[in-house]
């Protein structure tokens, strides 16, 4: 993404930043935040180290809140949990495609590299300074037309979505299996076996926390 | 030893930091972000054409580190590349060699500590905090939003620090600021927000479990019971999938097995099962 492989890495691009802000601009700042701290954790595990580029957390959260901003204009079944689901599957694939574009891109950043020693044995080293505002652009271009693709992709499929059933009992509990990863992944992380006592420690003070919720915030 | 090199010139290396990844490529990796970061200083060090030229092929060569935490380097070479500017001919060649050193010496270190301590501590950390504040305010939109820029601020104010006081501290000690690093014991803050990280984790846990939008009223006697229900049938989930990670087993593929159990179970309750 631009943000966390090109400029500042302010981190704007992490899903539980992005997403409310895109559903914010949207009109849809509640499904922003649930779809932020669902798709936060969903690949943190796999950290951008060296030259490996895990799937783009940040692709998976902004193709499913444009994608479910798209689907409520559309009609009511942008609330329902299949179609929830149809929109995660877009994110995720979005994901893993935003990961491989990463990669396609540092690959074609190569090219800048050659272009660099070119102008150093020309002399033209004034126009070295404007390499990464090319790269940025040529970045933002690439990930502009994925979400476009993905956007229109979704809407092309949306008549088909009429199918679906609308209800389901047992599909509703698919947020369940999206939050079990994110604690999974932060015990993962920060490896809890050693520290099974702040864990401990943790879930008492949430249980109180979560009961003095329900208590002062009906 | 004179210096040319201003504070000014030391603030635009500062600010093109935030741009130093914008290049990245597989081949020579930061290698043109460094160097778009020390273009400012090319004018201070009043080179001829031939040192320009030698500078520029020297800083083009492979390079990589952590985005934060190459601004420390940023300052070390910056410093030396001002003593080589103005070194006599004898001492060239030792000065030369020294920035070679010094830049491949600490790219590694300062990689690793970027790595441990940003991606694998202090962003999760963060992450997790930030997951607790919404749950915790989520009927209230307004209280959700102010914490999401809280985590913002919080999170831009220790990436803005490494990269000022690296690019400055780094100018003005060169490579004595290992010592300053060293005192800081990474490794201890590194477990230190770990240990916040599992406790924010266990808190989650707790949250989800006795939370009143997640289905339950505490007013009624029957709240206790299920919470406490749910938050075991929510552990022994967490308990599972982390299982699976430590099998390597990806979240994708968790999730999507995750999601084929429950169409399988809707499908064979709409066939009457």
């Amino acid at each position: 993404m631009l943000d966390s492989a090109a400029v500042g890495q302010w981190m704007i691009s992490h899903p539980v930043i992005v997403a409310p802000l895109i559903g914010w601009v949207g009109g849809e700042p509640l499904a922003g935040l649930i779809i932020g701290i669902l798709c936060q954790m969903f690949w943190s595990h796999k950290m951008p180290v060296g030259a490996y580029n895990p799937p783009e957390s940040p692709v998976l959260a902004i193709t499913c809140i444009i994608n479910y901003i798209l689907a409520s204009k559309m009609g009511p079944m942008g609330l329902y949990h299949p179609m929830m689901i149809i929109i995660l599957l877009f994110g995720i694939a979005g994901g893993i495609l935003g990961g491989d574009l990463t990669i396609y891109i540092r690959n074609f950043n190569n090219r800048f590299s050659l272009l660099a020693d070119k102008w150093v044995m020309e002399g033209a080293y004034h126009k070295i300074q404007w390499i990464p505002l090319m790269a940025m652009g040529i970045t933002g271009a690439f990930y502009t037309l994925l979400f476009f693709l993905l956007g229109v992709i979704f809407l092309a499929l949306y008549p088909l979505f009429d199918y679906l059933p609308m209800g389901g009992i047992y599909l509703r509990y698919y947020p369940w299996i999206l939050l079990a990863i994110s604690v999974a992944v932060l015990l993962e992380i920060n490896q809890f076996k050693k520290r099974w006592k702040m864990l401990i420690a943790g879930l008492a003070f949430g249980c109180l926390a979560g009961f003095l919720h329900g208590y002062f915030i009906p | 030893m004179e210096t040319h090199i201003t504070k000014k010139d030391l603030l635009k290396v500062f600010f093109r930091t935030h741009l130093m990844m914008a290049v990245w490529n597989f081949q020579r990796m930061l290698n043109l972000g460094f160097l778009f970061c020390l273009l400012p200083i090319i004018k201070s060090l009043r080179l001829n054409e031939e040192k320009k030229r030698e500078f520029y092929q020297r800083h083009l060569n492979f390079y990589n580190s952590h985005p934060y935490f190459a601004s420390v380097v940023l300052g070390i070479i910056i410093k030396k590349e001002e003593e080589l500017s103005q070194a006599l001919p004898a001492d060239y060649k030792n000065k030369l060699q020294t920035i070679d050193t010094l830049k491949r010496g600490f790219m590694g270190p300062m990689g690793a500590l970027g790595d441990s301590l940003v991606w694998e501590s202090f962003r999760p950390m963060i992450s997790a905090g930030l997951i607790l504040i919404i749950l915790l305010t989520l009927p209230h939109l307004s209280l959700a939003y102010a914490g999401i820029l809280i985590y913002f601020l919080l999170y831009n104010l220790l990436n803005e620090y490494i990269r000022f006081v690296g690019v400055f501290e780094g100018y003005k000690k060169g490579e004595a600021i290992i010592k300053d690093i060293n005192v800081l014991n990474i490794p201890r803050i590194n477990e230190k927000l770990k240990d916040v990280g599992v406790f924010l984790t266990g808190t989650i846990i707790g949250v989800i479990g006795f939370t009143f939008y997640f289905g339950t009223n505490w007013m009624m006697p029957y709240y206790y019971v299920q919470a406490v229900f749910r938050l075991i049938l929510f552990i022994s989930l967490a308990g599972i999938i982390w299982l699976g990670l430590r099998k390597n087993i990806s979240t994708t593929v968790i999730f999507l097995t995750g999601l084929s159990i429950l169409i399988a179970a809707e499908l064979l309750r709409n066939t009457g099962f």
